[in-house]
């Protein structure tokens, strides 16, 4: 019985010992030693204890949290990218506020390089409408005009550059999910094994398993559904039928396919994504996780130029592009330049990619059509006419739609991102609560089964000093 | 609820986190004076701020205008005024002729209404600070020929500028022509078969060749109509730069307005910012204050102390 108990006590001490040591390990599920009374026998006197013994080591496990847990992180792991990768975005734009004093007791701001510059182009016209014989005032139109057309192209290129990083950051996304994929089916593999061996838990496997699975989640939302044979199949949450992990086959390694990203910046959907038996993912697929932020940012937030279909920042800053020169060679081609001949087109190109001053106007100014009589060089109507496109809807007030649009969704984005991560605190605290380590909890078992073990021992010393006494009196003088 | 160990570090991160995030922002704000560093710190406010914006280079833009017209009308003024004075004289030379006077007397006169033709062609003719011909049309010609006729080649194109949205105002007058082919202008006009240049030519004519009836009839009742015509172009010219005036000072008024909008939507309150800085850094202490503290309470240091003193 003594024997019994310090052996007991000792294996509860262990569980203690590694309960501590786990203490910062991610993943770790606490383990608890549970005791149980050894089972009675009949005396003399009636039924007597025949002291302790452990009926298991228990991980402290709530499958219901880990579950919620891993939801969470899904959708954390989406939330905090589209947050980072958003205002990477509009950091791509350019369209900050900024103000910058002339002087001690004035200063001037702007609302953005595109808009400051378009709003420097319609003064300069009006200038030019004023003083049409001018030559500075139509360079000035010319110089206003090529930094608008810069503006654009900057931006343009900028966003295109963007997307681009985050196909790639896609693909090492994807990288990631194959090799977790690969690492959930090879720990599939060693928990059977354990299991039919010798018919133990494997709790420090699953527990491997179960943190593999969380950063899983957090890079693509997927299901995780456990199997009577101890292992878990891993699915797409959006996709069901697209399965990463089946039994022990997983990712790259196994026969379970694998994703990856395929990118191409003039097809409609830029980034899509394909499992390796499953092919083409549909668009919008996967939604969530890290996956799903990039999918979103790359396809609708920037999207395709107008040309392909695309409606996100690159369609709309074309329509601006688009529109403002389709009205300025209108208008142009309306009147008639210095020397008296029909203007020609003031703009050239086909977006906001590659928009551009008209070579012939941007090397001879007084080709400009500020006239909208010819043989009237005084006349600058037509250049008026020009400068009031500043009230079309499709170019100034489109423009700041696209930044404060941006602006918004950049603002959701953090938001969510705050209110995920509350979410995802609150459910790992619960899941904590339950599976993490105390370590003053511990310390107290430990004391506890410390003196719970001096006591067997000295049990022991006691059962052993009545055997010596009880022989030393019986020895034959 | 149970309490393990890393809920006080992720607690202690998370509010350490929180509190820089907020500390930075006011740094940033603080140091560069703007209260929007992105669209997404305050959209609305963005939006806002950025038509504000759009509306102030609008401001701008018709300010410039409006002092390019204010120049340009107060130009045309002091033409008119001029000519007016000009044709006056003309008219008191024409009242002092009287039936009696000898063709000396009446030459003598003839030469000085001939300085006033010459006054009036230069008035007529002067170019503006680009070198342009102020009252030639559009076609930028000079409205007087050298030889003292009007010049074919004008026309009677005026032109006008933007002052404000909807506000165009004439900041060019065209001296006109008798023709072929007649042009309106501050010169002929052709509803009253006004002819300022032709009346001065004629007086100057009938001077030199002693009609005095010619003189004292038609020659004075063209001269007085003249100056009516001009009469109507001071009091025209003058309403021109009356209104860019107005336009100028509502202009003004407008852009200071925008600018504090602006200002107020987009600049940093130094005073709030401060204050909110001094509270963020109180919580920031307060947050690590509290997570040492806690951090740091353990069983075991009470076992330490219990081993030490045993």
């Amino acid at each position: 019985m003594g024997s019994q108990a310090l052996n007991a006590q000792q294996l509860a001490i262990q569980t203690i010992g590694n309960n501590l040591s786990n203490v910062n390990t991610a993943g770790y599920v606490r383990e608890r030693t549970n005791l149980t009374e050894s089972d009675t026998m009949m005396t003399s006197s009636g039924e007597q204890g025949t002291g302790v013994t452990v009926s298991n080591i228990e991980s402290l496990r709530d499958s219901l949290l880990d579950g919620l847990v891993q939801q969470s992180l899904g959708s954390q792991g989406y939330a905090d990218d589209q947050a980072s990768l958003t205002s990477t975005v509009q950091t791509a734009l350019g369209e900050n506020f900024s103000s910058s004093s002339t002087s001690s007791s004035s200063s001037t701001t702007s609302s953005g390089a595109i808009q400051s510059a378009l709003s420097n182009l319609f003064s300069s016209l009006q200038s030019l409408s004023a003083s049409p014989t001018d030559p500075t005032a139509r360079q000035q139109v010319v110089q206003d005009a090529t930094a608008v057309s810069t503006a654009l192209n900057g931006a343009y290129s900028r966003l295109q550059s963007t997307q681009g990083q985050i196909a790639t950051d896609a693909g090492s996304i994807t990288g990631q999910i194959n090799q977790l994929s690969t690492s959930i089916a090879s720990l599939n593999q060693q928990i059977t094994s354990v299991q039919s061996a010798s018919g133990g838990s494997a709790d420090e496997l699953v527990d491997e398993r179960s943190e593999d699975i969380s950063q899983l989640s957090s890079l693509v939302n997927v299901t995780a559904t456990p199997q009577s044979d101890g292992t878990v199949t891993v699915a797409l949450a959006d996709a069901p039928s697209v399965v990463l992990v089946s039994g022990v086959n997983g990712g790259g390694a196994g026969t379970t396919q694998s994703l990856s990203v395929s990118y191409d910046p003039t097809s409609s959907t830029p980034l899509t994504v394909s499992g390796s038996t499953s092919g083409a993912l549909g668009a919008g697929i996967p939604s969530s996780g890290s996956l799903g932020s990039h999918l979103e940012v790359a396809n609708v937030l920037i999207g395709a130029p107008a040309a392909d279909g695309g409606t996100g920042l690159l369609g709309q800053l074309d329509d601006v592009a688009s529109s403002l020169m389709s009205q300025m060679n209108t208008a142009n081609k309306a009147g008639y330049d210095l020397n008296g001949n029909a203007g020609t087109a003031f703009f050239t190109g086909t977006g906001a990619g590659d928009i551009a001053v008209a070579s012939n106007i941007a090397n001879n100014p007084s080709l400009i059509a500020a006239a909208s009589t010819a043989g009237a060089p005084l006349d600058g109507s037509n250049a008026a006419a020009m400068a009031n496109i500043q009230n079309s809807s499709s170019v100034i007030p489109a423009m700041e739609n696209i930044v404060s649009g941006l602006g918004t969704t950049v603002s959701a984005a953090a938001s969510n991102q705050t209110t995920q991560d509350q979410v995802t605190t609150q459910l790992q605290d619960q899941q904590n609560s339950v599976e993490g380590v105390s370590i003053d909890e511990e310390m107290t078992n430990l004391i506890s089964f410390q003196q719970a073990y001096s006591a067997s021992a000295r049990f022991v010393t006691t059962i052993a000093g009545l055997y010596d006494t009880l022989i030393g009196e019986t020895q034959p003088s | 609820m149970r309490v393990t160990a890393s809920t006080y570090t992720n607690l202690a991160i998370s509010s350490s986190n929180s509190a820089q995030t907020q500390l930075a922002q006011l740094q940033a704000e603080i140091s560069s004076g703007d209260a929007i560093q992105n669209p997404s710190d305050d959209p609305s406010v963005y939006a806002e701020a950025a038509q504000d914006q759009e509306s102030l280079n609008q401001i701008n833009a018709y300010t410039t205008a409006a002092q390019t017209a204010t120049s340009m009308t107060a130009t045309n003024n002091t033409a008119m005024t001029n000519l007016h004075q000009v044709v006056a004289q003309a008219g008191e030379y024409l009242s002092s002729v009287t039936s009696g006077m000898t063709s000396s007397q009446l030459q003598n006169v003839g030469t000085e209404m001939q300085d006033l033709v010459t006054e009036l062609t230069s008035i007529v003719n002067q170019k503006g600070s680009d070198g342009n011909y102020l009252f030639g049309g559009t076609s930028n010609v000079a409205p007087i020929s050298s030889s003292g006729t009007y010049n074919s080649g004008t026309n009677g194109a005026t032109t006008s500028i933007d002052v404000q949205p909807g506000n165009a105002v004439q900041v060019s007058i065209a001296a006109g022509s008798s023709g072929p082919p007649a042009v309106d202008g501050f010169l002929y006009d052709s509803a009253s078969g006004t002819d300022v240049l032709g009346a001065l030519t004629q007086a100057v004519s009938d001077l030199n060749s002693g009609n005095t009836t010619a003189l004292l009839g038609t020659d004075t009742t063209a001269v007085n109509n003249a100056l009516t015509l001009l009469s109507s172009y001071v009091g025209s010219t003058a309403a021109s730069m009356s209104a860019v005036s107005t336009a100028t000072s509502q202009l003004s008024q407008q852009s200071t307005a925008e600018s504090t909008t602006v200002g107020d939507l987009t600049q940093t309150n130094l005073a709030s910012a401060s204050v909110q800085l001094q509270q963020v850094e109180m919580q920031y202490q307060a947050g690590l204050e509290a997570a040492t503290r806690v951090m740091n309470l353990s069983i075991l240091n009470y076992m330490d102390q219990v081993s030490t003193s045993t």
